[in-house]
């Protein structure tokens, strides 16, 4: 009653907020999700579950793409569409484009329509089909350690992996606050992932020698102890956080992480311009202490970092800039918030080039890829020629 | 003659030194149970780079080329023979003896792979590379066969016929026969059936009741051997025209299913790879929808297969459960150094949890399944694969008959529950802690 008493106002034509905001003025602080957004997540999750279990285990559908293993890439683009369209800070916007088209191309397309073995040394037991990054021994995860090396984490980890790729766009609701563990302890359980590291080296002791029942039955072991932990650590999104897999216990992650610290790539920290406000700690999805960590050592070099760059676009006082091998080359270019989100504003000319580079580009290795996967059915045996190259004898006869 | 009395001179004289050739007493096998089995004599003929150890005591001196020939013609005339009608001997130079086997007579050698691959390197390396390809795979069947626990923990009765078929890994005579070592030999289906033939593998019936087996067997005394497997040499394909397209010894490339032992998916990457390879096979003769169609065909069987046995193998793990499976693990000596059967006993059904285990002293519930798996399973698949599909049908019959059998042992196994059925409760435990393995377990480990 009382409601009528102090009446309804006539609606006010509310002013919407901007779509895309001015580049200057984005945030990329988590958002609060309702429940409902939660849950869809969630159910992503256990589908993107259920796909794989269905390909590696129980075969129940003829390799429907609903429920095989491309079932989870599938998910990124549908979901990486609402997130880039979502998305307020252009330079994570232009992230996840890209994130979301290699996931696409790379990851999905290419091993789905024409899938091709990659070169690699070693016993592996099975035939490694690319993109196979995280297959010790094949022609791209060497590719990729040299550009971790020289550009670090960023270059896997936050523009081309898709177990980030899903819990960036599936798992966005986990980012927020209440559900990404921060503080002591959180951080000091990412040496968890250690133990995780160690077995992987096992696997590449493992894979240096023809198959036997002790090595083929490691390797099993091994695939499981990533692959389970990394579905698990999905549906555990709501207690550790969307990224709860790759920042405790991802082998890769560590092996990348390894590179990230020994090689060119850290974030500068500029003491004398920090206001102290914070705000790259609480955009920190990997829950990275960045502040703390600056104002200790002067940088942000840390195996933990995988270059999303939020920390470096919300900076307000332009306070961190990335460090890599171009900034080797160019002393004078400093990689900040402005730099960053110039590159991402897709309104100057130039960009537009760059992306029609890239485009062309990926046109290239798509053409090269159905070609050579061609090849490879009509007998052109890169295999047979590489087992040559690798030290056994090649003969005319 | 003079040769002759010579050499029994030399072996009356030399007869304790016989003790001396071939494998000391004290000679260790080797893989990961090297400590807990002995090789046989016969071993360093199965595995000469490991066992063979030149024979003293054989007559003295260093022959080269046609000297080995003047005694061998009368001694072993057969081997003679052989070389002569082999493309080692119409060479130019010729292939002779000591090229293999070295020219001092007190330390001569058996060929390995390796010495072949001294002319030979392409084949060797196409050997040498299926070992990229895991199991089941030629290059690497000798490591499989002594790594697997039942071999160091058998009666070595039981085990002496495994090493002639995994010395396919250690020796190339298994399909080119010495000394003739003709390629002729190799392309035709019976080199092949030496080895894959018999229960768990029965490819002989499976080419024999195919077309293409049909019409080699009509026709195929007739073919010229003597041309390269290649398209439009021949006109129904052998064993190697498909398995080692084009000559290629490695026999992996293609192999999707991997013998029909263990279920897998037909559609990852890999094998999408592996089947484009067998249409482009295929396309020899077929028109690739055919090829496709006949793939969609095996999928069907195998996953009718797979259903079938994952059904029984949920009943087995009912009754491991209810503690029904006797004699239960922990009632049998474990396998060698097997710390974890030592630590965790279980009793293992099926093919992942160990088909080994199936081999041993255990019920005829289990024993049924591991026939059930490992022979009715792989004979449906080896029907189908090779183009016998009523081969495919009977083993299914098996399949299902071998289900029912099991499916009823189990209902008495659980109405019984440890009882006899006069009712009484009777320890059968000594029946399975003696017998033959056990004591032989006992004894070894």
């Amino acid at each position: 009653m009382s409601r009528r008493v102090i009446g309804i106002a006539p609606a006010q034509p509310k002013a919407r907020p901007q779509r895309c905001m001015p580049v200057d003025q984005q945030r990329s602080l988590a958002g609060r999700y309702p429940l409902w957004v939660k849950g869809l997540s969630l159910l992503a999750f256990t589908w993107a579950f259920l796909g794989w279990l269905n390909d590696a285990w129980f075969y129940q559908f003829d390799n429907s793409i609903l429920l095989n293993r491309y079932t989870e890439y599938g998910l990124i683009v549908a979901f990486g569409i609402w997130r880039i369209a979502a998305e307020k800070n252009p330079y994570t916007r232009k992230r996840l484009m890209l994130l979301v088209a290699n996931v696409a191309v790379l990851w999905w397309l290419i091993p789905w329509l024409f899938p091709f073995i990659e070169p690699y040394v070693g016993y592996l037991g099975v035939l490694p089909a690319f993109p196979s990054l995280h297959t010790p021994g094949t022609l791209t995860f060497f590719l990729v350690l040299a550009a971790v090396f020289l550009f670090g984490r960023r270059v896997i980890c936050g523009w081309n992996c898709p177990c980030v790729g899903i819990r960036e766009v599936v798992g966005f609701p986990f980012r927020q606050a209440d559900h990404v563990p921060r503080g002591k302890w959180a951080w000091r359980l990412r040496h968890l992932k250690w133990l995780w590291f160690a077995l992987y080296l096992g696997a590449m002791a493992a894979m240096v020698h023809p198959a036997n029942n002790q090595t083929a039955g490691y390797l099993g072991f091994f695939a499981l102890i990533v692959v389970l932990p990394y579905f698990a650590t999905m549906l555990l999104s709501p207690w550790i956080g969307n990224r709860g897999y790759c920042r405790f216990l991802c082998p890769y992650g560590a092996t990348f992480g390894l590179l990230n610290k020994a090689g060119a790539f850290r974030i500068d920290y500029a003491v004398d311009t920090c206001t102290q406000c914070g705000l790259c700690e609480k955009v920190c999805d990997m829950g990275i202490p960045v502040w703390q960590m600056g104002a200790a050592t002067g940088k942000i070099d840390t195996t933990e970092c995988m270059g999303c760059g939020r920390c470096v676009t919300e900076c307000p006082t332009s306070s961190l800039a990335f460090h890599d091998v171009r900034t080797l080359l160019r002393p004078a270019l400093r990689q900040d918030r402005a730099w960053l989100r110039r590159l991402a504003d897709w309104t100057r000319p130039a960009p537009r080039w760059r992306a029609a580079g890239f485009a062309l580009v990926l046109a290239l290795a798509l053409i090269g890829a159905w070609h050579y996967s061609g090849l490879i059915g009509s007998g052109a045996e890169l295999i047979s020629n590489l087992g040559a190259l690798c030290g056994l004898p090649v003969s005319t006869w | 003659m003079r040769i002759a009395r010579f050499h029994l001179v030399a072996l009356l004289l030399a007869w304790p030194l016989l003790a001396w050739g071939g494998l000391p007493d004290n000679a260790q096998g080797t893989g990961e149970h090297a400590p807990h089995w002995q090789p046989d004599p016969m071993h360093e003929y199965w595995d000469p780079g490991t066992y063979h150890r030149p024979e003293a005591e054989s007559v003295e001196g260093v022959f080269k080329g046609e000297d080995c020939l003047e005694c061998h013609a009368e001694a072993t005339p057969g081997i003679v023979k052989d070389w002569r009608d082999s493309r080692h001997a119409r060479a130019e130079p010729p292939v002779l003896c000591p090229a293999c086997h070295g020219e001092d007579h007190q330390k001569l050698s058996f060929p390995t792979p390796r010495t072949c691959g001294t002319c030979h390197p392409q084949r060797l390396a196409q050997v040498e590379e299926e070992k990229k390809y895991g199991f089941p795979s030629h290059a690497l069947a000798m490591e499989r066969a002594v790594d697997s626990k039942h071999f160091a923990d058998k009666p070595k009765a039981e085990v002496a016929s495994c090493l002639q078929c995994h010395s396919v890994a250690t020796k190339c005579d298994s399909c080119h026969t010495r000394h003739r070592f003709d390629p002729a030999e190799a392309r035709r289906p019976e080199a092949c059936l030496t080895c894959h033939s018999g229960p768990p593998h029965p490819d002989d019936l499976a080419y024999a009741a195919s077309p293409h087996g049909q019409r080699y067997q009509k026709e195929g005394a007739g073919w010229d051997w003597s041309k390269p497997l290649r398209k439009g040499n021949y006109p129904s394909p052998t064993c190697a025209y498909c398995h080692m397209r084009n000559g290629n010894h490695q026999v992996a490339d293609k192999a999707v299913w991997k013998f029909g032992i263990r279920e897998i998916n037909p559609h990852t990457a890999e094998n999408a790879i592996k089947r484009k390879r067998w249409q482009a096979t295929c396309a020899d003769c077929h028109p690739p929808e055919t090829a496709g169609n006949f793939f969609r065909q095996l999928d069907d069987e195998r996953r009718t297969a797979w259903g079938s046995l994952q059904g029984v193998e949920r009943l087995l793990k009912a009754l491991r459960g209810d503690g029904l499976l006797r004699p239960a693990a922990r009632e049998r000596p474990p396998y060698p150094m097997d710390f974890m059967a030592r630590l965790l006993p279980r009793e293992r059904i099926g093919f992942y949890e160990g088909q080994a285990s199936a081999f041993y002293n255990v019920g005829a519930i289990e024993r049924d399944y591991f026939e059930m798996w490992y022979f009715d399973n792989l004979g449906a698949y080896k029907g189908m694969a090779h183009g016998a599909p009523d081969m495919s049908r009977r083993f299914h019959e098996r399949l299902d008959s071998a289900a029912r059998n099991i499916a009823l042992q189990a209902k008495r196994l659980t109405a019984l529950d440890g009882k006899s059925p006069s009712g009484k409760n009777v320890d059968l435990t000594p029946l399975w802690m003696e017998g033959e393995y056990t004591r032989f377990n006992r004894d070894h480990n």
